[in-house]
């Protein structure tokens, strides 16, 4: 509960121990509870008194106790006040008010009393009102200052806000633009592409040597176009947060399995053999395309820096919560310091391609957000001169876990 | 204008504190046995308040207007009276300037001051000695606005924040809360402080829980469609209330302005920079007391004297709702009388710019 408006608050005159000699001031009805030769502490509620002691002991040690919350009990309901005490030749002059500014009016009320009492206490209670009066300015002091600091913090977050929104617009506008351009480029691409493949098939006899160099050019860099602007537009979709994955029970190893299978024609041309270890796994609730689409990229990478004579094993693991995937060359290698940034967006290693084939420095960045998607990850281990393993762990609920749940 | 006004004016700002103390020391030799025992720590008081009443004076002197004056008068009034001052006292006060001046002004400005202080006093008399509430019961949303400040006032800030956003998820406009919740709930925290009825510390901390609640709003704020037009504000002197300016910021986000609001206390060269850097079509100045009308005369100048004196001027607050044509004799484009009233006029102000 708090005070009536316009009521200041009460001033008691008492001994040094605390005893009342005089109410001087009254706006609370202290006076119908207390009166001359009682405690002062008897005022207060219970919980109240041990520190209104410590107030008074506080007075009698430094001559002045500004700024003690204390709640007194009037009408048997407590309220809390703000309470000052001073040393006043042998005396307690003990104040209490709703706030510390008023605690001020009521020793200028004080001040203003003509009697003989005041005019004895007069030079001290100016003392005391100048030591009250000087804390209030330092108060008020502090508190224009935590204002002016709340206002500068409010500017900051105002511009951070707006920044904010400006830079999520820009964002999205990205990846509309991302997606745009790739999803345009796609379709003149496909055209260039079938009728460069149909010249090679066709019009091959017709052609000098050296216009048949020009087409396979044609060719392999539209190819690599086309490729580089799926990546983009995988890219784009996923950055834009509708990576949405189609769920399904699928037998991984059969994905396995397919995916070697046709990586395999192109892996003999370059003298690479692959190995698919196989394991039998149970049947996982993953995005079959987009999983083969990672296996993919991984023997892709596989193939283009591993030299001829060598080996690629695909394995299989399976663990209790999980299934590994496992893509194993015997290639150059990458430097440690370039593992990390591997996954990372338009990112290439300094290791060479060996028959010059080009990367987009995307499929890497897809293969991880697709893998994240499903809740897995994707890492690797490699050492320089002796080859890479990526390691690709899906999550897995067995069965009888699942049917316990 | 007269120039004599300007002259007046200058001459009271020059001498202010030794006519402060004349004023004083003539007040006490009148009423000993009222201010005596006060002491000297009560004298301290008298001066600075006389000074504080010169410097309004002054400045309502240099702006020719006696409205400004009459103004602070009226607050002077109702400030005193929530002191528990008695009438008497604060008449007395002025009836001292009045006399003093007279007699140690310069003879042809002294009957300038006078009139002003004639005219003063006569109003005083007639001046209601408390104000209205800033919620009045036909206000719209007066009941949220009522929870809102009692949860304030009791220090609930998570309350007061419940309330609002509960507020706009049933429908209201951001307009709408800034106008009926934060703007009248502030005043009225205002003359709640005031009338002594708030402490200096419930005061700050209601002002800085409304800035907390507003910045709850940005998602609403920052989501409109831009109009391509671009806008600063700054508040000019040692503005601790600054709630007006930022509420004009918002309000022309809220239309489609890109808005950016600098604040208080900002240096000229600071607020000049981001002029250029954003390519601001519009400055808005905000002065809440009208001491500080000067330093908004200085910023225009300043601006005016650089190479983005194409930018069109807004002034804004207190000192020019008091005084309607103040904004034109300090050389601005234009000048909003509320919030609502900024977009018209901001929006008019780049029309015919463009």
């Amino acid at each position: 509960m708090s005070l009536p408006e316009h009521t200041l608050g009460m001033a008691v005159l008492c001994s040094v121990d605390g005893i009342i000699e005089h109410i001087l001031h009254d706006d609370v009805g202290v006076a119908s509870h207390i009166g001359a030769g009682q405690p002062f502490s008897l005022l207060l509620d219970r919980g109240s008194i041990g520190k209104s002691v410590d107030f008074l002991m506080a007075i009698r040690a430094h001559g002045l106790a500004i700024g003690w919350e204390l709640n007194i009990v009037c009408e048997s309901v407590p309220i809390s006040m703000h309470f000052t005490g001073g040393l006043i030749y042998d005396q307690l002059l003990i104040v209490g008010a709703r706030t510390n500014t008023d605690i001020l009016y009521l020793y200028e009320d004080l001040l203003r009393l003509n009697n003989e009492q005041m005019n004895t206490m007069r030079p001290a209670l100016e003392a005391q009102y100048n030591q009250v009066r000087q804390a209030a300015q330092q108060d008020s002091t502090l508190y224009d200052e935590v204002t002016r600091l709340n206002n500068d913090l409010m500017v900051a977050q105002r511009a951070l806000a707006k920044a904010n929104v400006e830079l999520e617009q820009l964002n999205k506008l990205k990846n509309q633009f991302l997606g745009m351009a790739a999803h345009d480029l796609r379709s003149p691409l496909g055209v260039i592409l079938t009728y460069s493949e149909f010249l090679i098939d066709e019009a091959t006899p017709a052609l000098t040597e050296e216009q048949q160099e020009f087409l396979a050019v044609i060719h392999n860099s539209t190819d690599f176009m086309l490729k580089l602007v799926n990546d983009l537009l995988d890219i784009a979709i996923i950055e834009s947060g509708q990576l949405h994955l189609e769920l399904e029970p699928t037998d991984l190893l059969a994905v396995l399995r397919h995916t070697v299978k046709a990586h395999r024609v192109l892996a003999a041309k370059k003298g690479i053999t692959i190995n698919l270890v196989e394991t039998p796994i149970p049947v996982l609730q993953i995005d079959a395309a987009k999983i083969e689409q990672v296996i993919n990229n991984l023997l892709g990478n596989a193939m283009k820096f591993s030299p001829a004579n060598t080996t690629i094993t695909v394995s299989i693991e399976q663990h209790p919560t999980e299934i590994r995937v496992r893509v194993q060359d015997q290639g150059p290698g990458i430097p440690e310091h370039e593992r990390e940034k591997l996954f990372q967006l338009f990112q290439r290693t300094s290791v060479r391609s060996t028959a010059g084939e080009k990367s987009t420095g995307l499929g890497l960045a897809i293969a991880r957000r697709i893998i994240q998607g499903h809740g897995g990850r994707i890492e690797v281990e490699s050492q320089v001169g002796q080859g890479s393993t990526f390691t690709l762990t899906l999550p897995y609920i067995s069965e009888e876990k699942s049917a316990d749940e | 204008m007269d120039t004599r006004y300007q002259q007046a004016s200058e001459y009271i700002t020059r001498h202010r504190t030794d006519l402060a103390t004349a004023i004083v020391d003539y007040h006490y030799s009148l009423q000993p046995g009222f201010w005596e025992k006060f002491g000297e720590a009560g004298r301290v008081k008298s001066l600075r308040d006389e000074e504080y009443h010169l410097s309004y004076l002054a400045e309502a002197l240099a702006s020719g207007d006696l409205a400004l004056f009459l103004e602070y008068l009226q607050w002077c009034k109702v400030f005193f009276t929530g002191l528990r001052f008695p009438e008497e006292a604060i008449r007395v006060t002025f009836e001292c300037m009045r006399e003093l001046l007279q007699r140690q002004l310069p003879a042809e400005i002294a009957p300038l001051v006078t009139e002003y202080l004639d005219a003063g006093m006569d109003h005083l008399k007639r001046m209601p000695a408390t104000l209205p509430s800033f919620l009045p019961d036909d206000a719209p949303l007066v009941d949220v606005a009522r929870l809102y400040l009692q949860a304030l006032i009791r220090g609930d800030r998570a309350e007061a924040s419940r309330l609002v956003l509960h507020t706009v998820e049933n429908g209201a406009a951001v307009k709408d809360i800034y106008l009926h919740i934060f703007q009248p709930s502030q005043l009225e925290i205002g003359r709640l402080w005031q009338t002594n009825q708030i402490s200096v510390a419930q005061e700050h901390y209601c002002t800085a829980a409304t800035q907390m609640i507003m910045s709850q709003l940005y998602p609403y704020l920052f989501g409109t469609v831009r109009n391509g037009r671009k806008l600063v504000v700054a508040c000019v002197g040692e503005e601790l209330h600054e709630m007006g300016a930022r509420i004009v910021a918002d309000f022309l986000e809220l239309d489609g302005w890109d808005t950016y609001y600098l604040g208080a206390n900002v240096p000229t060269e600071s607020i000049l920079r981001t002029l250029t850097e954003r390519n601001a079509d519009l400055l808005a100045i905000s002065a809440t007391i009208t001491p500080h009308v000067h330093s908004v005369t200085a910023l225009i100048e300043r601006v005016r004297a650089s190479q983005t004196a194409q930018v069109k001027i807004m002034v804004g607050g207190y000192p020019f709702n008091v005084m309607p044509t103040l904004w034109q004799q300090i050389g601005a484009d234009g000048y909003a009388r509320n919030a609502e009233d900024a977009i018209t006029v901001g929006n008019q102000l780049t029309e015919t710019a463009a």
